[in-house]
Formats: structure tokens, sequence, C-alpha cells
């Protein structure tokens, strides 16, 4: 990849980054507590869209990031009052901005039609302040795709407010062509620029005299320098005008006494020169002429000869705020056709006008600016591609600084940007290197050394170093949920637009980390239960209001580390589940049995059982066609839980916990009928080895076991998996008493115990195939394949296979 | 010639540090106005190139603060910018800034716009 699609791939990057920001902004000046730092990060992040955009030419973006902008300016300076139906607006422009970012990176088209409407609406309150454009004016004239106007009025383009959409038309086309052509900095001029230059006349002798104010040196200008510029046009006679030189005595250290007078010989327009000076315009005195032609004043400059120099020039990267001496093209193209209008033909040359126009369009409107776009390699879309090791600014300065000689500087904030590639493959390793010391230490024993021995002891630091080195090695990998979450405002306002809700998001927990491979598989179920808490948890506006409740719904976000997991919950306060609904639909389809005894939580959860989602339960909206029943698994598969609480009349929480990692898992490793089995140890509350009389029969086949105050059904594992089929006494074997993530508890009977283990996952999917109540598998000490164990599909198992037996659950 | 470069936008940054230094330049770099004016205290520079726009101190403020110290009265100072107001760059002007460079920039205008300023 090339440096300059690298930065390509920065800038893609930094857009997500600086949209997230630009939401960020807005919804907290939708929530009134916005300041004028808040509005300003809003404008910043458009600004600096539009800024990139403009550097890789891709103007669609430029100019529709201009139009939101130019509104976000006005917000700023208060000439626009940010209202809340305003800020409204601006959240849907954030996210038509966002589409449009997408489409960039993808190559892709925006949907053109949505951002002409947009557009439109912000031109609307723009103009509706300005008085600029008339409100209703036509789209083709606000911005995009605008042809090009002769209109008088860009006569004199100072005199517009700076955000008429007419000056924007044409200060932001000639963007296009400064797609810089990087690796060499040729320029081939134009064909029109080269017809224009033979047609000019031959080396023209200009006699510039310049006086600087003291002015321009206190900011730094340097007149030698400009003298030297004015080498570099032509061949030149200075001569020096020291006749405001006082004596010495009388001399003022910072004051400016010294003037020039310069012959220049060279084939160039009047511009060219002007440019030179173009910094220290002001700062100066400065008069261009023609060798015998009188001075000609500065403010008096030739808008024609000016654009003709304009187009001669090369790489012109216009200034849209160019002052008239040196006006853009489009502007100068309809100065140009003012001019000809108000003067008699006689008085301009009418073959190097006729050449002049065309020109100013090569630059500023034609395919000749694009080219170079198109002829860009597709970039990659994300980090995928093989990226070397990129310093952060830090660091890069700081390796700049050194490879200049300079002292090395201290790289305190320095950030690396590593392709993610290589951190897998270091994790990878890392699983290995635990597998493989397992494997050692497994030996180590049979062989009989004793703990104290050096050998045993010297493993030992050995697996404490791996830990650590395993712990740094995911802590690289692991990021804040807040990608996922910043994602999440945009679906709240549309599925709350779509459904005719009035929904309100709030996140907690951004900051939370969890390893990217987690990261990478909350975005689904984080969209189905948002979705699932505006479409049927949230009510109408009415409906909230006779319920007292504010016509607007709040739907809560949160991220927290709990017990080794990250939990994610999903709460609304809305209406709450309709127990004896999802009752009666449970029943209509034979999940349940009719006389079934359910806590309220249970009838809760019953909307994850499979065949429980119907077309008239989950709405497209919800569901995408997708049930609960689909997400759960889904999340089990990970290794997760979801869950479902629900207050009537106050709303409804789902809770998602998932692993920190799906790379690593602390584990109860156990012997069931010869097998070795795995049981996750976050699920594990405490293990037993229980005593016969607190195991009580119950029914034909099942038994509980009592802890403490409360019954616990026991669920013999080998009986779970077909290992056996009778199970096993309780009291002969090890019970594991698990929590699953419900709060449901049972009792897992296991042969024996070996020990708990930090154990390296291994899909099971990605190499064999889904098993019910197997989450994963992995390699031991010994080398041995053994299965991670599913608790919460354990329990369910159990479940559908004794649904009869309410009183378990009646028992607790 | 070593250039410090002052941009919160990273696509910036790294735009502007490909053709500096293609063009042969050193450089150092700053997220905003309040780095900036760490990394000149800590490396020095001859040319300056400020974004307008920057959050904690912006152009406008940096150049005022960098034209305060005796050792920078005479560096030069670019502003890069986009602003389509004319009062933005009267304004620099007035806080200090030697030139400008408007972007998007051509690499070989900003080394033009390098070599009118700065020995």
């Amino acid at each position: 990849m090339d440096e300059l699609e690298e930065i390509k791939v920065t800038f893609f990057q930094e857009c997500d980054e600086l949209m997230a920001d630009c939401e960020v902004g807005l919804l907290a000046m939708e929530a009134g507590t916005g300041d004028a730092e808040t509005i300003n990060a809003v404008f910043r992040a458009v600004h600096s869209v539009k800024g990139g955009a403009g550097a890789f030419g891709l103007e669609a973006l430029v100019r529709y990031a201009h139009v939101f902008e130019t509104l976000m300016e006005e917000v700023r300076s208060q000439r626009v009052v940010a209202e809340p139906e305003l800020v409204r607006c601006l959240l849907r422009a954030a996210d038509v901005l966002a589409d449009q970012i997408t489409a960039a990176r993808i190559h892709g088209r925006p949907n053109e039609a949505a951002t002409a409407a947009m557009v439109v609406e912000l031109e609307g309150w723009i103009t509706g302040h300005a008085g600029a454009a008339p409100a209703d004016a036509p789209p083709a004239s606000a911005g995009l795709d605008a042809p090009i106007e002769f209109a008088p009025v860009a006569f004199a383009p100072m005199a517009l407010d700076p955000i008429a959409p007419a000056s924007d038309d044409f200060g932001f086309q000639p963007m296009t062509i400064a797609i810089p052509d990087l690796p060499d900095l040729d320029f081939q001029p134009s064909q029109a620029v080269m017809d224009i230059l033979a047609d000019a006349p031959g080396p023209a002798v200009w006699l510039v005299t310049f006086k600087p104010h003291s002015d321009l040196y206190a900011k730094a200008n340097e007149a030698a320098l400009l003298l030297r510029e004015l080498e570099r046009l032509g061949s030149v006679e200075t001569t020096l005008d020291e006749s405001d030189l006082p004596d010495l005595e009388n001399m003022e250290a910072e004051s400016a006494y010294l003037g020039w007078t310069v012959r220049l010989t060279a084939e160039i327009e009047e511009a060219a020169i002007r440019e030179v000076f173009e910094f220290v315009d002001g700062d100066c005195e400065l008069t261009i002429c023609r060798d015998g032609a009188a001075p000609e004043s500065e403010a008096a400059a030739d808008p024609i000869a000016a654009l003709l120099a304009q187009a001669a020039a090369p790489m012109p990267v216009i200034d849209p705020i160019a002052p008239i001496p040196t006006p853009q093209p489009a502007d100068a193209a309809a100065a140009l056709m003012a001019e000809l209008a108000a003067k008699p033909p006689s008085e301009t040359p009418i073959p190097r006008l006729a050449a002049a126009a065309p020109a100013s369009d090569e630059f500023g409107f034609t395919p000749t600016a694009a080219a170079p776009v198109a002829s860009l390699p597709d970039a990659p879309v994300a980090l995928a591609a093989p990226a070397p090791v990129e310093m952060a600014p830090a660091a890069a300065a700081a390796q700049a600084a050194v490879k200049g000689g300079a002292a090395p500087p201290a790289a305190s904030q320095a950030t690396i940007r590593v392709d993610p590639e290589r951190i897998d493959k270091l994790i990878d390793l890392v699983g290995e290197l635990v597998i493989n010391q397992a494997m050692l230490a497994q030996r180590v024993a049979e062989h009989g050394f004793a703990p104290s021995s050096n050998i045993a002891m010297g493993l030992d630091e050995l697996e404490q170093l791996t830990r650590s080195i395993q712990d740094g090695v995911m802590a690289i990998r692991a990021q804040s949920v807040k990608s996922v979450f910043q994602r999440m405002p945009r679906l709240v306002r549309e599925v709350a637009a779509q459904t005719r809700k009035q929904a309100r998001l709030v996140t907690d927990g951004e900051a939370t980390e969890v390893d990217k491979t987690v990261i990478e598989r909350l975005s689904d179920p984080i969209t189905h239960m948002l979705r699932n808490a505006i479409d049927h948890g949230l009510e109408t506006p009415a409906e909230r209001i006779e319920a007292g409740k504010p016509a607007e719904g709040t739907v809560r976000l949160a991220a927290l580390h709990r017990g080794g997991r990250i939990v994610i919950e999903v709460s609304d306060d809305g209406r709450g589940i309709n127990r004896p609904r999802v009752r009666q639909i449970a029943i209509d389809k034979n999940l349940i049995q009719p006389d079934a005894v359910l806590t309220d939580e249970e009838t809760d959860n019953l909307i994850f059982l499979p065949g429980f989602s119907t077309a008239s339960v989950v709405s497209d909206i919800s569901g995408r066609g997708v049930g609960m029943d689909v997400v759960r698994r889904s999340v089990q598969a990970l290794g997760g839980r979801i869950s479902i609480a629900s207050r009537p009349g106050e709303g409804s929480t789902f809770t998602l916990s998932l692993p920190l990692t799906l790379a690593v898992l602390d584990g109860m490793v156990v012997d069931v009928a010869g097998h070795t089995l795995v049981v996750p140890l976050t699920a594990i509350i405490e293990s037993l080895r229980p005593k016969a009389d607190e195991v009580r029969a119950l029914g034909p086949q099942g038994s509980v076991l009592a802890v403490r105050d409360s019954y616990v059904p026991l669920i013999d594992i080998g009986c779970v998996f077909g290992f056996r089929k009778v199970p096993i006494a309780p009291n002969e074997g090890v019970v594991l008493l698990i929590e699953s993530e419900d709060g449901t508890r049972a009792a897992l009977v296991a042969d024996d115990i070996q020990g708990q283990r930090q154990v390296v996952i291994k899909s099971l999917e990605s190499n064999y195939r889904q098993v019910e109540g197997i989450a994963a598998a992995t390699i031991l000490g010994d080398g041995r394949v053994a299965l991670i164990a599913d608790v919460d599909a354990m329990v369910a198992m159990r479940r559908r296979a004794a649904p009869a037996d309410p009183v378990l659950y009646a028992a607790e | 010639m070593k250039i410090l470069t002052v941009d919160d936008s990273r696509t910036m940054r790294d735009m502007l540090r490909m053709a500096l230094v293609r063009a042969g330049f050193n450089v150092v770099e700053a997220v905003d106005g309040e780095d900036g004016l760490a990394v000149l205290g800590e490396h020095g520079a001859d040319v300056i190139i400020t974004d307008i726009n920057m959050p904690k101190l912006d152009g406008f403020g940096f150049i005022e603060r960098v034209r305060e110290d005796e050792l920078y009265r005479a560096t030069p100072i670019l502003v890069l910018t986009t602003e389509s107001d004319p009062a933005k760059k009267d304004r620099a002007r007035q806080a200090g800034a030697t030139g400008w460079i408007v972007k998007p920039f051509h690499p070989e205008k900003l080394v033009e716009a390098i070599r009118r300023v700065a020995a």
C-alpha cells in the first residue's frame, strides 16, 4: 500500500472518530447540556471531514460536508439558534454524512435523493436566516451539482455573505483539482493553459517597487526571500532605495527603512508577481507595472490579467476566499462575462478572453481534475490489509527529529498502530505456550518430582510468567465498547421514527474494555435488544402520557464488568412484558404445559424459547425476521448468556453477558464417566461433596440437593451428554453448584475434579460443528482434547427433558 | 530545516508529513495549540504550519502565544486552512501569521509557500 493509500485508510478511521464526536456533541446539544465548546467540537468534526475529503478529491463528500459545515458555522456564531428542531435536523444530517463517508470508503454511490433532500433542509436553515437565497430555491442552486451561474453578483464576491449558495458553488468546485499526484511533483499544464501561453505575448518587462512596512517583518516575513522569489520568475535588475534610511542614532531597530525597485524580465502575467507578495499584502507599499507604463495601483488590478495569470500559474490551489485582485476561476469567469458586457470589444482582446473562459473550467470543473482520483487504487475498507507499524504523532515526531540529528525527545504520549493480524498471531502463540507449559508441568509431576524441587518451582515461575504474558497480550487487543455503542444512537433514532415513538438513548460504561473478538460479536445482539426495547418496550407517546410518563421514552445501554465477564444491559422505561400474553403464546405453541407454574422471571424468559417468536409478537423492526431464540443461541455459542427481567408498567431490562475474551477461559477440569470436561469457572458458585442425607429423591428420576435453605435440582453431567444412562449417586461424586444467567441454580454431578486450569478455547463450530450443551473445546496439558461445557444449555436441556416438574422451581 | 505542523486531524498531519518529508524537511507534529507550544518548547522549529480550528488552543491563540516568545518572534508561521471567511485570514495575520496555505494543498504549493517565508 503506498503512503497516500495508507493516509486514506487513516482518514476513514479518523472520520469514524469524528462522526462519533459529532454525534456525542449533537446529542449533548439535544439534551441541553451542550455549551459553546460542544458546538465548536461538532463544527470541527464536520470541518475536518471536509478537509480530509478535499485532500483525497472526494467531491461529493466535500460538497455535502461544506453545506453542513456552513450551517454549523452559523450555529457557532449564534446567527442561527440551536433550537430542538434544528438539532434534530443536524442529527439526521450527521447520519447522512456518515452514509456519504461510507459510500466514499467503499467507492459506492451515496443515496443521492436523501442527500439532496438533506441539503435542501440544511440550506433552508442557513438561508432562512441569512436571506441570501429564497427559501424555496431549487436544490440545484443549493450546493449540489449546481451549474455555473454567470451572475453579475459574483463580480464582487467579497460583498456577498460568505455562506450564500452561489459563492459556495464557486468556492468549492476548485477543491477537486488538488488531488496530489504525489510520487512526483510534476505538473502538466492543461492544453487550454498551453493555448493561452502560446497566445501570450513575448517576454514582458515589469517594474516592481516594493517597500516593506515594519509590520511585514513583525509577521516574520522577509524582504530578501521575496526578492529571491522574484528572481525565480525571470531575470532581474534590483535597485536599492535607501533614501529613507536615517542616521545611525535615529535608526530604530524594529523599523523598516529600505525599499527596492526590481526590473523583472519574464514571460509572466502580473498575477504571478502579485502571488509572490500575497502574504505581505497590506504590509508594504507595492506597485507593479509594465516598464514604461504608468504605475498601476494595487486595488485596481485587472481581473482579466489576474485570471489569465491564475490560469497559467502552475497548480492553482485556489483559495475560495481570495480577494478581488486574484479572483478564483469561477468568480473570474463571471467577472469576465460582466467585463465583456461592460467594455467595448476594442478594449478587450477577444481571442485571449475566449481562451480564458475554458481555462477556468479546466481547473475547476472538468474531468482533468477528477482523473487522478479515478486512478487511485481501491482503498481497503478496514485495517485488514497488512499495514506497517506506524507511529502516532509524538513518536513520528521523535523519529523525524532523530533523523534530523536533533536530540531524541521523550515519546511520552506515543501510541503505535499495529496490524491486528500480528496481535492475533501473538495471542495464538501465547495460547500454544500456555498449553505447552501445562503439558510440561504434567510430565514433571508424572516423573515424581516433589513440588518443592527446583524443577517444579521453576515451572511454577514459568507458569506465572506465561500468565503475565498472556494477560499482557490480551490487554493489547482489548478495546472499549465505545466503538459499538457509538453506532447505536442512530439506530435508536431510526427505529423510533419508524415506530412513531419518541426515544432517548442513554449510554453508560462506554469505556468498558473487552477483547476484540468479543467486541465484534456485540453489535448484533445489542442492535436486536435495542430494536426490541423501542418496538415492544416503549409505548406510543400518547399511551405514555396517559400512563403518567413523559412522552419520550428512555432506553439505557450500559456496559460493565462483572465476575470476569462483560455485561451489557439494555433497559427501557416502557410497558414491560405482557406476561399473561407471553404465557398464553407459550401454551398455544406447546412450549409449556397449561398448568405449569412459572415465576415472573421464568415467564419473561419464555420469549427466548425456540419457536416462541412469531410475526404477531416480533415485528419486522424488532427482529428483522429473527426471533429472540436465535439471538440467544448466537450469544450462547460465544459462551454468553442473555436474559430479560421486566416490571409491568415500568419497563424491561435485557441483560447480556459474555466472557471478556473468546481466546482463553478459566475452567474447572472434571472427570465424567471416563471423559474429561471443562466447566467455566465463572458459572460455578462452589463445588462440594454432598452427604447422602442432603440428596432428596423427587419424582421417578429426579433428585434435588439441599443447599443451605433451598433445594437445587441435581443434573448428572454424564447423563446429559449420554455418557451413561443411570446417574451416579451424588454423594459418591463431586457436585458443582452453578448459577445460570437467569439466576437459576443447578447442581452438576461429576465423578471427580482434576483442578482449576486456564484453557485455550478452540472453536468447536469451526473445527467440527455446533453441539448442544458444548460451548467449545480445548487441548489439555496431556495433549488430549477436552470439551468445554455450556452450563446454561445443559440446564435448559435438562429442563426440557423434564418439563413437568415445576415443583423444582417452586421449591426455590 | 525543521517544520512543526500543528493540526488536530491525523489525516492532515499525515498528508503534511508525507509532503514535507519528501521535500526534504524534518517534521515535528502537534495535535492542538497547547501541544504545539509544548512541542515547540521541546524541539524548536524553523517554520510552523498550523491549523486554525483546533480544540484546547486554536490557531489564533497559538500564533499569539508563539509570537510572545522572544525566541520565535521571527519564526515564519503558515496558517493551514480551508476557511471560506476572509476575516479568519485577517485575524490570523493580526495574530502574527506570516502566510497561509489553503487546504487541500498541493505539495508543490506547500513547498513554495515555505520557500517564500523561510531561507
